[in-house]
């Protein structure tokens, strides 16, 4: 199999109620990824594959049909990806296989999402995913399941809340240094623990928000990123993880498919020592207590990530900065584009081109992203 | 900058049925006042923000889909709300690796067999976390009361991963508390089942009221 390499990235700025249609952002988004790379032709592009998150937020059947003009797709091979949250990440992982298989020499992975139109609110159209016979008649919601796994892991590891509470503090402060962030922020602990109860003890302000926004990536085969750019970002390693559906049947306290992935991934990139050989992390953080437990996945040692953030190792300037680019909580979540984003942010950090977000020193990156019910890991390693 | 609501016209709504119709007129005019206010101020401010070129007037089309769904529930999941009805907890069991599993289903996941053993349950079990939900389907509403929720593992049916004592996996369902103080509630609390009264009964996951502490 070839190596592949990330070669260009472009994203538009996140915002809730972005005034323009998905084309139009989409369109932005692979622009900017297409200047990145000396205003490169879409002659040059062999093939697409897209992202995106429920067509319920559209309201549109099948919405990568809308996208596909915008997204240079005419006349080529489209596919699109989709397991929930972790779409983004899982388009990274798609778009290696595509690339390395030697179908492509270069390959656009575009993600987006639109979430404002629908209302009240577009977090109502979560309550589909809950099972329809035994849950939905309990009339769940979302943020249910994320305050019963944070309830699991607090419990896991004595955590309280006010550690927790200091993910927001550190990924809207990072998101500050971002130009395209939604929620970049100067806030304190107890603003979140002030800020209004959602699902205890989930509070607003431990939740990302709503977003509109696109990402695009380029991936290139050796050869053609040699070409194309002189500081490819490869991706050494990429991975998977499925767990079961019936969440109520399994221990929320460690994601296990997060660690499997993890594993595989690492094996493939030749990594021993995660906590040691990795520089920059961007694990996916939709609620603050998120980031933590993938963390703790992710470096295959339970209850580890807490701590690091207890001696302030996770903040940019620590030896294991996470989420440097700000992160869901800061930079915004729309779904698939924002688990891209945090690819997009390892090409930017590993290609030394992070801006005021730089962290020095950064050969190798992990992103990952999480989705479907609580059941899914999607990991790369990237390395300059 | 200038904005406009796209409305139904008469002609869009004839020969719809009359509740539909209502609804959609409805959906034009809750867009009409709250959503596109809050629309033209995210216009407002992404103007010079924004890098990119934006619309010069703010046009916002209601849409709206009403779909009803009547689902089969299929062998596994017809028989446990048939149980309900009467009562009871029943879910499967694997000859394979020995797994209770409730919800039950007519195949195991790990063994990839075919699972047809089926075992009653008294719905005895564990709260396995828990959590105090202050909103329910609707994001936008609060709850009258905040209501204690929980996911319940069944006693006996807990398998632990050896080398890290994490639990591979449990028989356990998402289910409401009662009769409960939130401050008393403990992860490992010992809970067993309300039932409405038989007659109440309907055969469904809310036969059962709520799970109560089994206090010793």
């Amino acid at each position: 199999m070839r190596r592949v390499a990330i070669v260009g990235a472009g994203m538009t700025d996140f915002r809730s109620m972005l005034p323009h249609s998905s084309p139009e952002m989409i369109r932005e988004a692979v622009r900017r990824c297409l200047d990145d790379v000396g205003s490169l032709s879409i002659r040059y592009v062999d093939g697409v594959l897209c992202a995106s998150a429920p067509d319920a937020f559209d309201g549109y059947h099948d919405k990568v049909s809308i996208a596909n003009e915008a997204a240079c797709a005419i006349g080529k091979p489209v596919t699109r990806v989709f397991v929930g949250g972790g779409s983004g990440v899982a388009a990274a992982v798609s778009g290696w296989y595509h690339v390395a298989s030697g179908l492509f020499d270069t390959l656009l992975v575009v993600a987006w999402e639109k979430m404002s139109p629908p209302y009240p609110h577009a977090q109502k159209l979560f309550q589909t995913i809950f099972e329809p016979v035994v849950e939905q008649p309990l009339g769940p919601n979302l943020i249910w399941i994320f305050a019963l796994e944070m309830r699991r892991y607090m419990e896991a590891h004595n955590l309280s809340k006010e550690l927790i509470a200091e993910v927001a503090v550190k990924n809207k402060a990072n998101a500050l240094d971002h130009p395209h962030a939604q929620l970049g922020a100067r806030i304190t602990v107890e603003d979140v623990l002030k800020s209004e109860v959602m699902v205890w003890p989930v509070n607003r302000l431990d939740i990302s928000p709503t977003s509109d926004g696109a990402v695009a990536v380029l991936l290139a085969s050796e050869n053609v990123a040699r070409k194309l750019t002189d500081t490819p970002v490869w991706i050494d390693g990429v991975a998977t993880c499925l767990d079961s559906q019936y969440w109520t049947n399994r221990d929320l306290a460690f994601p296990y498919y997060v660690y499997l992935a993890a594993q595989k991934a690492y094996r493939m990139a030749g990594i021993t020592n995660p906590l040691k050989e990795v520089d920059v992390w961007e694990p996916y953080d939709p609620f603050t207590y998120k980031e933590l437990h993938h963390l703790d996945g992710l470096l295959g040692k339970p209850g580890l990530a807490p701590r690091l953030l207890k001696e302030g190792q996770l903040h940019r300037d620590g030896d294991h900065p996470a989420s440097p680019s700000g992160g869901l909580l800061g930079v915004g979540n729309p779904i698939a584009a924002a688990g891209l984003m945090k690819v997009a942010e390892l090409y930017w950090q590993l290609s030394e081109r992070a801006g005021k977000r730089q962290v020095p020193n950064a050969y190798v990156g992990v992103a990952q992203a999480w989705g479907d019910l609580m059941q899914v890991g999607t990991v790369v390693v990237c390395r300059r | 900058m200038s904005v406009r609501l796209v409305k139904f016209g008469g002609e869009t709504l004839a020969g719809l049925e009359g509740r539909l119709a209502e609804l959609l007129s409805k959906a034009a005019a809750e867009v009409g006042e709250g959503r596109v206010s809050s629309w033209a101020k995210a216009l407002e401010e992404s103007k010079g923000r924004t890098e990119f070129e934006a619309p010069e007037t703010l046009v916002v089309t209601p849409y709206l889909l009403d779909f009803r769904y009547r689902r089969s529930t299929g062998i596994a999941l017809t028989r446990f709300l048939e149980g309900l009805k009467e009562g009871k907890f029943l879910g499967t069991r694997c000859s394979g690796c020995g797994r209770v599993l409730i919800p039950p289903r007519t195949f195991c996941e790990w063994c990839f067999r075919r699972v047809d053993e089926w075992i009653e349950h008294s719905g005895e079990g564990e709260v396995a976390t828990y959590s105090i939900a202050y909103i329910g389907t609707n994001p936008k509403v609060r709850l009258p009361k905040p209501e204690p929720i929980a996911v319940i593992w069944f006693e006996g049916t807990k398998v632990v991963r050896p080398n890290t004592r994490t639990v591979a996996h449990a028989a356990g369902i998402l289910h409401r508390l009662g009769e409960v103080e939130p401050q008393e509630i403990m992860i490992g609390m010992r809970v067993r089942p309300v039932w409405r009264p038989e007659e109440e009964r309907v055969g469904s996951i809310t036969d059962v009221l709520y799970f109560a502490s089994v206090r010793r």
